[in-house]
């Protein structure tokens, strides 16, 4: 899967760059029934770009989110704000969408459809509601599918670059790295394009490429599917799709090697564990948690215990205020703990 | 006097080699029967040990198995991967109907067959298994009604073939 030599010259490397065009929604097409592949074929480029979420529910109109707004489409494959002009979407549709997105393999998915939601090809994941179904208290899997949504999955191929100058340590190492940041600000899309700019290597900075783990619980950071990750995220990166993180993390440990270890939203008891066995493996650690400040972020058990404990030597800040992805504050921990900064308790 | 028996000759060869193809009916259904069921196994591992995905399921299969059932699951299998938008159950009707006349299956047969095809890949695998086991249930059924048809029929067809053209040679001269 790894063609990007022949994709992408080194200098791209330097702008901002979102994977855009056709191809980009193919999987999208393929997931869904024959009669709304027309519909959202219908739809403008400009439109398709802004799309954040398809969502198809049983006897309710389609709907569509994107840059906080939402919308309609229609039978002719348009946008609208009229509900009634809406195409409404049936049973059939949502039951028949879930086996094209499984290529009729429904058996083969029923692990992911336990957790709530499927990563389909390119990447993209698709959140299911219907009827659980649980044995012995826990979940068994859903049937009787009644919604669907699909949300789009975004590269920005490139949005680290401005950030990596602060993030490695000389040419071949880098700071453990927290990012903050509340929901829907970028910091998965953020995390994806610097673990794909350690693993690659930044040229510009002379900076050749760490083998990097990645421990994709929630299948978001690689899109893998079937094994097989979708998104870019590096030429020496090896991913973990699916699985615990505490578990991961020790995995990879043992098994990779990896200079770097990537996990996304890490902050379970069981996780402080395996990050200090990490470290004390001399693995690096980048992650991301939900939180508006670092303020914020201390008040929080495991983060913020690690985070007290100066384990982050750089904490990255982010906000949607120019847009999602805004890099508010870059810390340097290691000057601010000189000034009492975390330390405080 | 040539020509005479020359036409003699010709009716016998044909009302014989048409006795002949008709016992072949018989013994080509339950050769299919026993393939459809060869496949089947094969698939039903596939989907219950290894989950493999049904494109890739169907196409391997189809590489292994003797004509003409190959053509169905081969074209099954290209529909699938193909990804117009047609669920397993669509797929399996359209292959069918497309490889049919290919087939010496009779009507009853395709029938199971046929509704066999519309839980396939739809369900999670316990279902799976079950209607795995129903439909192997029914071919085992059908491959017994054929295979008893076939020892009484075979001979008859090809006797008969003979017969009747003896007989109108007979009637004839």
């Amino acid at each position: 899967m790894y063609t990007y030599e022949k994709e992408r010259p080194v200098l791209e490397d330097r702008g901002i760059r979102e994977v855009k065009g056709k191809e980009r929604y193919r999987a999208i097409f393929d997931a869904v029934p024959v009669n709304i592949r027309k519909m959202i074929g219908g739809l403008s480029p400009e439109d398709m770009d802004g799309i954040e979420e398809f969502r198809l529910k049983a006897g309710a109109p389609f709907i569509v989110y994107g840059k906080n707004q939402s919308a309609f489409i229609t039978q002719n494959g348009s946008l609208t704000r009229d509900r009634h002009k809406a195409y409404a979407v049936t049973r059939e549709d949502t039951e028949k969408a879930l086996q094209l997105m499984c290529d009729c393999s429904i058996y083969s998915i029923v692990d992911e459809l336990k957790e709530g939601y499927i990563t389909i090809r390119g990447g993209h994941r698709v959140g299911v509601v219907g009827k659980v179904v649980t044995e012995g208290g826990s979940v068994k899997t859903i049937k009787d599918i009644s919604g669907l949504n699909i949300r789009v999955s975004r590269q920005v191929i490139g949005c680290g670059s401005g950030l990596m100058p602060r993030l490695v340590r000389g040419k071949e190492s880098v700071y453990n790295t927290l990012i903050i940041s509340p929901p829907q600000c970028g910091k998965t899309t953020l995390l994806r394009d610097i673990i794909r700019q350690l693993s690659d290597g930044v040229p510009a900075l002379g900076f050749f490429g760490l083998k990097v783990g990645v421990v994709d619980e929630r299948s978001e950071l690689a899109g893998c599917y079937r094994g097989i990750p979708q998104n870019r995220i590096g030429i020496r990166t090896d991913v973990l799709d699916a699985c615990p993180k505490a578990q991961g993390i020790m995995m990879l440990i043992r098994a990779m090697s990896p200079a770097v270890i990537a996990t996304d939203e890490l902050g379970r008891v069981e996780d402080l564990a395996a990050v200090e066995e990490a470290l004390n493996a001399g693995v690096n650690i980048i992650t991301t948690v939900h939180g508006w400040n670092t303020e914020d972020v201390l008040r929080k058990p495991v983060i913020g215990e690690l985070l007290r404990t100066g384990v982050f030597e750089r904490v990255v800040v982010l906000s949607r205020r120019r847009g999602p992805g805004t890099v508010e504050q870059v810390i340097d921990v290691e000057k601010k703990q000189n000034e009492k900064g975390f330390g405080g308790s | 006097m040539i020509i005479k028996l020359f036409g003699c000759l010709i009716i016998m060869a044909c009302s014989t080699s048409g006795g002949y193809l008709l016992a072949i009916g018989y013994t080509r259904r339950v050769r299919e029967l026993r393939v459809f069921q060869q496949a089947l196994q094969v698939l039903e591992s596939e989907i219950l040990f290894t989950s493999t995905p049904l494109p890739q399921a169907v196409l391997q299969i189809a590489s292994r198995l003797d004509r003409p059932v190959d053509r169905l699951f081969g074209l099954f299998g290209h529909i699938l991967e193909q990804r117009v938008g047609h669920t397993a159950g669509e797929a399996w009707n359209m292959a069918i109907d497309g490889t049919r006349d290919l087939l010496c299956l009779d009507r009853e047969d395709i029938d199971i067959v046929r509704s066999f095809g519309q839980n396939l890949g739809s369900t999670d695998k316990e279902n799976q298994e079950k209607s795995f086991r129903l439909v192997k249930y029914q071919l085992e059924t059908q491959l017994r009604k054929a295979e008893d048809k076939r020892n009484k029929n075979e001979k008859l067809c090809k006797n008969l073939g003979f017969l009747l053209g003896a007989a109108l040679v007979t009637l004839l001269v």
